[in-house]
Parts: C-alpha cells; sequence; structure tokens
C-alpha cells in the first residue's frame, strides 16, 4: 500500500514537472525567420500608427516632426522587408509575439486617442521611448540570433542603427517636453 | 536512423584510407620513375630559360606600359589631368603627386560622403572651392543634407544629391529627419 502511494506520488511529480517543463520551453522556442518578419512587420506598423496619431493631435513642432520621421522611416523598414520576404519566398507567420504587440499597441493607441494637448505629447513621447528599447531588446536578443536566413539577418541588423536613432531622438524631445 | 549514418561515415574513412594508401604509392613510384631519366641538370637549364623569359617579358611590359601611356598622352584628350587624378592618393609625396596636386588648385573634384547607418560617413570634409560633394544614401530610410545654404531634401534609399561648393567657409549640416545626424563641410 505504501509502496503503490509512494507510485503514485512519484508518477504525479514526474508528471507535473514535465508539464511545466514543456510550458516553458514552449514559450521559450525560438521564432523562425516566418514568425520574425511577421514581427519585424508588426512592429513597425504598430509605431507607424502611434505616428498617425500624433500627426493629428499633436501641436508641438518638433513631436510633428519626430512623428513624421516614424512613419518615413518605419514604412521605409516595412517596404524593405515586404521586399525581401517575397525575394526570399518567405510568408509570414503570425506568433504569440507578433500578437501580443499587436494587442498591446491597439491598448496604447486607444488610451492615447482620449489624450489632448501637452498631456498627449509626453504620452506618446514616453510610450515612443519605452517602445523602441522594448523592440531594440527583441531584436538583440531573440530576431537576430534566431533568424537563419543571411538577408533577413543583415535586414535586422540594418534595422538596429535606425531604431538606436529614433530612441536618442525620443529620449532628447522627452527631456525638452519635460522642461 | 542513426545506423545508416554511422555506416555511411565508416565507408567513408574506408574510402580515404584506401585512396591515401593509393596516393602513397603512386608517390613512391613516381619518385622511382624521377630518378631513371635523371631530369636534374635539364630542370637547372628550364629555370634559367624561364627566368630569363619573365626577366623580358617584365621589361618589355614595362617599357610597352610607359610607352602605351605616352602615347595616350600625345594622342591626348584635353582633360588630361583629369584622367590622371583619380590614381593619386591626396597627400601622398612623390613628385608626380605633387604635380597633380598642383594641377588640382583648378580641376574640380567630386568628394564622396556615405549617409551609412544614420550617420555621415566621412563626417567632416575638406575640399577646395568648386568642387562637388555627393551624398549618397546607403541606408534603408530616406535622408537629407541639410544646412542654411543648401538643401537636398528627401534623398531616398540608394539615391544621391550633388552640390557645388564655390564659397571659402564652413558649412555644418544635418539631416533633417535624423538630426543627431551632423556633418561639416569646410571648403578652403
Amino acid at each position: 500500500m505504501l509502496k503503490s502511494i509512494a507510485l503514485v506520488v512519484t508518477a504525479t511529480t514526474l508528471v507535473a514537472f514535465s508539464t511545466v517543463h514543456a510550458q516553458t520551453s514552449a514559450a521559450a522556442t525560438p521564432p523562425n525567420d516566418a514568425q520574425i518578419a511577421q514581427i519585424v512587420l508588426t512592429a513597425d506598423t504598430v509605431d507607424v500608427d502611434y505616428g498617425k496619431l500624433a500627426v493629428k493631435k499633436t501641436k508641438n513642432a518638433e513631436v510633428k516632426a519626430f512623428a513624421e520621421t516614424m512613419i518615413r522611416d518605419h514604412t521605409a523598414v516595412n517596404e524593405k522587408a515586404a521586399a525581401l520576404a517575397k525575394k526570399i519566398s518567405l510568408t509570414p507567420e503570425a506568433s504569440e509575439t507578433s500578437k501580443s504587440l499587436e494587442s498591446n499597441g491597439h491598448k496604447e493607441l486607444a488610451t492615447l486617442k482620449k489624450m489632448h494637448g501637452a498631456e498627449f505629447d509626453k504620452a506618446y513621447i514616453d510610450n515612443e521611448v519605452s517602445y523602441h528599447e522594448a523592440v531594440i531588446g527583441v531584436l538583440d536578443k531573440t530576431l537576430i540570433p534566431n533568424a537563419k536566413n543571411a538577408d533577413l539577418k543583415a535586414l535586422l541588423e540594418s534595422g538596429k542603427p535606425i531604431f538606436e536613432s529614433h530612441l536618442e531622438h525620443a529620449k532628447q524631445l522627452q527631456k525638452s517636453l519635460n522642461k | 536512423m542513426s545506423h545508416p549514418t554511422l555506416k555511411h561515415d565508416r565507408q567513408g574513412a574506408d574510402y580515404g584510407e584506401e585512396q591515401d594508401a593509393q596516393n602513397l604509392h603512386a608517390a613512391i613510384e613516381s619518385e622511382e620513375h624521377d630518378g631513371r631519366i635523371t631530369i636534374k641538370p635539364f630542370s637547372l637549364w628550364v629555370l634559367v630559360i624561364l627566368g630569363l623569359a619573365f626577366f623580358f617579358a617584365g621589361f618589355f611590359s614595362a617599357r610597352n606600359g610607359t610607352h602605351f601611356s605616352a602615347a595616350s598622352v600625345d594622342s591626348g584628350n584635353p582633360p588630361l589631368l583629369e584622367s590622371t587624378l583619380p590614381a593619386v592618393e591626396p597627400g601622398a609625396h612623390s613628385a608626380s603627386a605633387v604635380q597633380a596636386a598642383v594641377a588640382d588648385a583648378n580641376t574640380p573634384a567630386v568628394v564622396h560622403v556615405a549617409m551609412k547607418n544614420m550617420k555621415f560617413d566621412p563626417a567632416i570634409i575638406e575640399v577646395k572651392s568648386g568642387d562637388t560633394v555627393e551624398w549618397t544614401n546607403e541606408d534603408i530610410t530616406p535622408h537629407t543634407a541639410t544646412a542654411t545654404k543648401f538643401d537636398s531634401a528627401s534623398i531616398a534609399s540608394d539615391k544621391s544629391w550633388r552640390h557645388t561648393f564655390t564659397e571659402a567657409g564652413d558649412f555644418p549640416y544635418a539631416c533633417t529627419f535624423h538630426p543627431d545626424m551632423k556633418g561639416v563641410v569646410i571648403v578652403k
């Protein structure tokens, strides 16, 4: 009897451990090239949408110029990414990462829509700082190391100085808005 | 699944060994072969003849080379100096470089600046009055080269824009899209 209880406990523990292990490994599964392409496209589109809203709402010339640069640059990166996907016959594929990027983007956009004037400017720029920091982090830790196709990897690597330039630009605006 | 691979590897190894043995055998054979023909004094002659041939070939090609360029000078395109200019590195100290530099003062040059990784490269350039600067966008995103005296407007990826500087001075400029992207053209 004791023996059988011990057996059941061991079995249950094993099952529990393996389930946890399966879950963590599923979450940490590196994205494939098709998923990486979709993450890039979604990340760019989200920032273009923030920019379009800012161009409509802001009265601050510097914030407007920044938002226009975001639209211009992220659209250019997206066009390049779409052209590359076509060239290497890669169909972008949704993943947990791209889905959460999209839903978080929609939420943030809804929040920003309710704001006006200086309050909007500050919230928009604060979000741009944290958003670009997050995107650079994902690019460094997940996208660049996991990209298999050399052209895709090169595109991601050339995207990095662009996002870093945007981050610096946003940080400078953040400082001037907080004065 | 792993067995066939293993077998394949082993086969490869066996084949390699066999081939090595064959090569070794062939090498021994050829050594014996050479010994019998006594090729050594002959190979010395071959070396001498080849050496002379190379010497004369070099000599004549050098002569022809100078002759050829002299001929092209005689037949003469009018902008002679322009054709010799790009070969001369700025700052070189040979007699011809000095000569070219003297001529350089009157010959407008095109100086290239790349827009790459969100920077102007090189960020600071020195040119002569009359020189043209060409900016080429090697990034994905559009850029501009904008100062109070000149403005490229948007330069798309892989496109270029030129501006000729006719007055001396320092011209700081920037990309209007990316304020951190700055450069200076110094016109002497």
